[in-house]
């Protein structure tokens, strides 16, 4: 049996909810409550130079912040292939130019929250800043955004087409955003984790450079599976990479608090992994189009740990080791994906 | 025109969003782009936006912005005499 070539996150940076840019919610996390909770920004002034931040929202800054974090962490200045997952861009931006629309007509509106409305705004603007004139994309396939650009990202350094990807989920939620998300039934319901935003980075390399957070053995996405498919489908994956449900040490799992949400987990693990502690993640950094990217994020850094830290709980006797995690996540019961990480 | 000349150091701080400038960092005679406050051609669709919405100026002869937007004080001179709010 060939197993998946592995791959390497090198590094991995958020802002959210979390205390940002560090792994302080490890040892101290914080739980968000109420329907809705915005990110808890850096002082960007100290992180991005005023004449270059001046044309950024808030969505940019983030961005920039994460990714320049996460490549200098990975040792990095500029790298192979941008992708960027985001459900609905930089909102802000795009609110504040339908607003000059709609109320001054097509006249008088600002070039710049023009440029920024549009959903491959931070892939660009990464580019510009990494001088990276390599593959750039930007995927926005709603909540499953990050999983499809990490995919991506995967296929490219499997083919040899680059050698490290700077990978990244990010969204933000206005709060006339929150009210439509609300509307559609997707998020800031009651019972449900908040409504939150997320912006992480990672970086993704085919050979493990200076010490990686951990190893990618694979990843699988599956669209509308069939009852049962979805279970079938992560064992063949944990086969591929000679492991069997009971070598799986830690379940990331996306439980929002909604029975609708949750089910498809809870069949999971009933089926594969009945013994396995949960990190349930949404409780830390809350629900939006980007949050799967915190998901991976916090098993890269669970992993770098080796132990589940007793904060997180999870079901788990008190450092207990960790060696393999597997992130699960699905958005609506249609887009489904699993994503298996090792320890180096 | 003093009083015309603060105010639009202001709308100009405001609009592109120049955080890190007072209205008495910028000489009001210095040149707005190149040297001076080393403003592009971005900040320039900014200000002819600034203009219309502010003043009711249209500047349709891209000739005749570069010349407007020569400093904060041909600006200030050009909004005094084209004005229609």
């Amino acid at each position: 049996m060939t197993l998946p070539a592995p791959l390497y996150i090198l590094s991995a940076e958020q802002i959210s909810p979390q205390r940002p840019l560090c792994q302080d919610w490890t040892c101290c996390p914080r739980y968000p409550g109420g329907t809705y909770c915005r990110s808890d920004d850096p002082d960007f002034r100290r992180l991005l130079r005023p004449a270059e931040a001046r044309r950024m929202g808030r969505l940019l800054k983030r961005a920039a912040a994460v990714s320049d974090r996460a490549l200098a962490a990975a040792g990095a200045d500029c790298p192979d292939a941008i992708v960027t997952g985001t459900g609905w861009g930089c909102v802000e931006s795009t609110e504040q130019f339908l607003q000059a629309l709609c109320t001054r007509g097509e006249h008088l509106l600002s070039p710049t929250h023009f440029m920024q409305s549009t959903h491959n705004t931070m892939s660009a603007l990464l580019a510009i800043r990494t001088h990276c004139h390599g593959y750039n994309v930007t995927f926005t396939h709603g909540a499953v955004s990050f999983d499809c650009a990490l995919h991506d990202a995967a296929l490219l350094l499997r083919e040899g087409s680059a050698g490290l990807a700077l990978v990244g989920g990010h969204d933000e939620v206005t709060p006339d955003y929150r009210v439509l998300l609300r509307r559609m039934g997707y998020a800031g319901l009651a019972g449900q984790c908040p409504c939150c935003e997320t912006s992480v980075a990672l970086t993704l390399s085919a050979t493990p450079r200076r010490a990686p957070l951990c190893r990618l053995d694979d990843l699988c996405l599956r669209h509308r599976p069939a009852p049962e498919e979805w279970a079938d489908a992560v064992g063949r994956m944990l086969g591929r990479c000679g492991k069997e449900p009971a070598d799986v040490d830690l379940l990331v799992c996306g439980h929002n608090g909604l029975p609708d949400n949750d089910r498809p987990y809870d069949g999971l693990a009933r089926r594969l992994f009945p013994h396995t502690p949960q990190l349930r993640y949404k409780r830390l950094f809350g629900e939006n189009f980007s949050v799967s990217a915190a998901s991976v994020y916090a098993a890269a850094h669970l992993l770098r740990r080796a132990t589940l830290p007793p904060a997180l709980g999870g079901g788990a006797p008190q450092g207990t080791p960790l060696r393999t995690v597997l992130v699960v996540n699905h958005s609506g019961g249609a887009d489904f994906s699993a994503i298996l990480l090792e320890r180096p | 025109m003093e009083e015309l000349i603060q105010q639009l150091k202001e709308e100009i701080i405001q609009a592109l969003n120049l955080e890190d400038l007072r209205p008495e960092d910028i000489d009001a005679d210095a040149p707005l782009f190149g040297d001076g406050l080393g403003l592009d051609s971005i900040d320039a669709l900014e200000l002819i936006v600034l203009l219309e919405k502010n003043y009711g100026i249209r500047l349709a002869d891209a000739a005749a912005g570069k010349e407007v937007f020569r400093s904060v004080r041909v600006m200030a001179e050009y909004v005094a005499a084209h004005r229609t709010k």
